[in-house]
């Protein structure tokens, strides 16, 4: 075979792949689909669900307790109010607020959405084109099969789309196939199911089709920008985050930084399904009802009001284990807190936001929105046809790589300037192992092509134990050796790393002195892209090490007031 | 407080979207295969403590999205990977042959030295099979990597994979400890190779 001839057979492969999607999507629930049985989890219909069609591992209680009586009265009487304010389209702004804040009733939010994101007006300025997008995807989409591989596990503990290919699994496919060819720039990206999944459960196929092009599209809400190749809007939301965290939950930050929990790793799913099934999903109706109604800048005050309102229990938790299986698992299960608490809370929380200037983001760059025109049919390139991975990196990739990297090393230089704030609880335990350790080994590890890392600008990071440290004038030969040899090779690193770990092996441990000098000499030129061939120690011991990268800061910043706790505002 | 582990390992999985690296991850760390699959958004960890020689090993698991465009924000974790699991599903052409992709990957942005293996999931959809086990073991002898077929769902071989990835890891790290070099020549220690034709191992059950 040529390698044209077998280019064709590849890309033959992937359509008839994407063709056999379809038509057993397009088969539905016909009998003569039959499914692997892993796919079709026993239809569990003596399980109870609950009132969003969530099915639950134990029975529901049979009777309702007092307060829930009286949530259904009040809900009832905020049904007719709704009824009667979407009828009269548009409300006053400050009522709308007042009564969205409060929670759409359930039974009214799917015309509540509608009227939000101004679904109607889409669908009649764009008569014919989902159905369009929809066959030009059956023939040239590329994301099928990851869509598919998505639909087939999103909410499969819910009624509506439990069974494989029932319904509303159709119409999630559907939606999804059909706006990666409407927005071919960013096509399809994992959270995009999750969005348009809940947009499902409220609203018809094309009306979802459209809610979703608004959430990705608008200014105000400009998901496109979480979802792109790149993800400029995670990276420019996560630092706005941590700058939040810095000025008014130092000591939660300062707890976080130092058992290596990153932002990153609990704000990714946050930001990108706006905590759906990060928190009870009841409470995250509650959000995206907000969220449609003030657009973004509620996903950063949620998060910080879910930090604010755990904050004691996070400060706890001593290792980075514990810390994201509460955020990640826990706080899913039982968020401690009613509805109506944590919103008030929300509430709080942006209000001092806005005191503090802090609510709203740097603005947006120009590539967090679509630049090809919508709707444009564009066919993808070969590569992708046939669905293979790339092996070079955009650079906007690169970048992408670079900043986490930096956001790590960054990270771990902070574990060394903030010990010093428990060093009792430091200097013993699992928590102090594993933290020197995590710190030692994400810079330790030298990548082949670490043009970003620390390592190839020859900063090393070891630690000592000065008071127990035996070998004090070897020490000073491992720097002078240190010193003269600044491109050591990855596996020196990875010794030391391992020695530390089993604790057993001193000889890397050099004087803390000796290292700050080093420091000072040097004036840490700590531009990760600045070539230089110094070696650094970033020194820690028991007794509170670390504090010469960045001495001034431990002393002011010891007794934390939080400013969201400044003015006495329980939240 | 004493330290609750001897050695603590950062392990890594990854490859495409869809061949079951949660679930994979779910079977080991809690013995129990997930029937409400959810798709790995970013990047995820859990742990699992297991007991080698009489040493704790605590095992530091990174689950990761195996989307393309993800590959940018889980790239940046190899660094402190000390081993990597590459997963291809059986039933799937090309998630097997995405693997010398990704195993490029690894050899750009990981230590050099890091432990790999190569698992082929779902080898209980026998029927499905789109990748021969053959196919898996001589991707594996290629790489000098060890291979092994495993079900998440029928729990085949996912507690082994962990445990030869981890006391590999272990002998490496302590034969490096035992070597004893003096500091100056520390660096100097060669990344062990002991690969011999039979260090992979193929025991799915089902065939």
């Amino acid at each position: 075979m040529t390698d044209g001839e077998q280019q064709e057979a590849l890309v033959k492969r992937a359509e008839d792949e994407r063709e056999d999607i379809f038509r057993r999507y397009e088969l539905g629930l016909d009998p003569s689909n039959v499914v692997d049985s892993w796919e079709n989890p026993t239809f569990e219909i003596y399980h109870r669900t609950d009132k969003y069609g969530f099915l639950h591992d134990s029975r529901l209680p049979s009777t309702r307790d007092a307060q829930e009586v009286h949530r259904n009265k009040i809900e009832m009487e905020r049904d007719k109010k709704w009824m009667k304010m979407l009828n009269q389209w548009p409300p006053p702004q400050d009522k709308l607020h007042k009564r969205v804040y409060k929670g759409i009733p359930d039974r009214v939010r799917m015309v509540a959405w509608n009227k939000l994101l101004d679904i109607q007006q889409s669908i009649n300025n764009n008569a014919g084109v989902y159905l369009r997008m929809l066959q030009l995807a059956r023939k040239y989409s590329t994301e099928t099969r990851q869509i598919d591989a998505d639909v087939n596990r999103q909410f499969r503990d819910n009624l509506a789309f439990r069974e494989r290919y029932s319904v509303k699994q159709c119409s999630l496919f559907n939606v999804l196939n059909a706006y990666s060819i409407y927005n071919s720039e960013l096509g399809y990206c994992q959270g995009m199911a999750c969005v348009a999944g809940v947009l499902l459960l409220y609203l018809h196929e094309e009306e979802a089709f459209w809610a979703l092009n608004t959430l990705i599209t608008d200014q105000k809400y400009g998901m496109h920008g979480l979802f792109i190749e790149g993800f400029p809007k995670l990276t420019r939301f996560i630092d706005h985050h941590d700058r939040i965290m810095s000025k008014i939950m130092r000591k939660l930050h300062k707890h976080f930084t130092k058992h290596n929990v990153d932002a990153l790793l609990y704000a990714i799913k946050w930001f990108f399904v706006v905590f759906v099934e990060r928190v009870p999903f009841s409470l995250s109706l509650r959000v995206w009802d907000i969220f449609m109604l003030d657009g973004d800048r509620v996903i950063l005050s949620m998060a910080i009001t879910i930090l604010y309102l755990h904050k004691d229990e996070l400060l706890r938790l001593k290792d980075m284990d514990a810390i994201i299986e509460y955020l990640q698992v826990r706080l899913h299960k039982n968020f401690g807190y009613s509805d109506d608490d944590a919103i008030q809370a929300l509430e709080r929380v942006m209000k001092k936001l806005k005191d503090l200037k802090l609510d709203v983001p740097p603005p947006a760059k120009s590539n967090e929105f679509p630049t090809r025109k919508l709707g444009d049919f564009v066919e993808a390139d070969m590569e992708k046809k046939i669905g293979r991975r790339r092996n070079d990196y955009t650079d906007a990739e690169k970048q992408v790589i670079t900043d986490v990297i930096s956001r790590q090393e960054q990270n771990a230089i902070d574990v060394q300037s903030t010990v010093s704030y428990e060093t009792s609880e430091c200097a013993t335990g699992d928590g102090y192992s594993m933290k020197t350790f995590e710190s030692i080994t994400s810079l330790a590890t030298s990548p082949a092509n670490s043009s970003y890392s620390l390592y190839s600008n020859g900063f090393v990071v070891t630690t000592i134990d000065s008071e127990q440290d035996p070998a004090r004038s070897q020490s000073i030969h491992n720097l002078s050796y240190l010193q003269t040899h600044p491109a050591l090779p990855p596996n020196g690193l990875q010794h030391m790393r391992h020695s530390f770990s089993s604790d057993s092996d001193s000889r890397n441990r050099i004087d803390l002195d000796q290292a700050l000098e080093v420091l000072q000499r040097q004036q840490l030129p700590l531009h990760p892209k600045t070539p230089s061939s110094q070696v650094v120690y970033i020194v820690q011991n028991g007794g509170g090490g670390g504090r010469y990268m960045d001495g001034h800061r431990d002393a002011a910043d010891d007794d934390d007031d939080d400013a969201l706790s400044v003015e006495n505002t329980r939240l | 407080m004493a330290k609750t582990y001897d050695y603590l390992f950062k392990l890594l999985l990854i490859g495409d979207s869809g061949v079951g690296k949660t679930c994979i991850l779910f079977r080991f760390s809690e013995d129990a295969f997930n029937t409400t699959f959810i798709s790995t958004i970013g990047i995820d960890f859990k742990i699992r403590t297991i007991e080698l020689d009489n040493k704790k090993i605590k095992l530091q698991i990174w689950d990761t999205a195996g989307q393309e465009r993800f590959r940018t924000i889980t790239t940046a974790y190899y660094r402190g990977a000390m081993g990597i699991m590459l997963v291809y599903d059986i039933t799937q052409e090309k998630s097997f042959e995405n693997i010398k992709n990704w195993i490029r990957n690894i050899e750009e942005n990981a230590s050099a030295d890091v432990e790999k293996m190569l698992l082929g999931n779902k080898c209980e959809l026998t029927d499905k099979r789109q990748v021969s086990k053959e196919r898996g073991e001589q991707l594996a002898i290629e790489y000098g990597i060890k291979f092994m077929e495993t079900s998440a769902k029928a729990s085949i071989n996912v507690e082994e994979a962990f445990l030869t990835l981890a006391s590999d890891i272990k002998a490496k790290t302590e034969k490096r400890m035992e070597a004893n070099n003096p500091p100056k020549g520390g660096h100097q220690l060669k990344p062990m190779d002991s690969r011999t034709k039979d260090s992979w191992l193929s025991r799915c059950s089902l065939l």
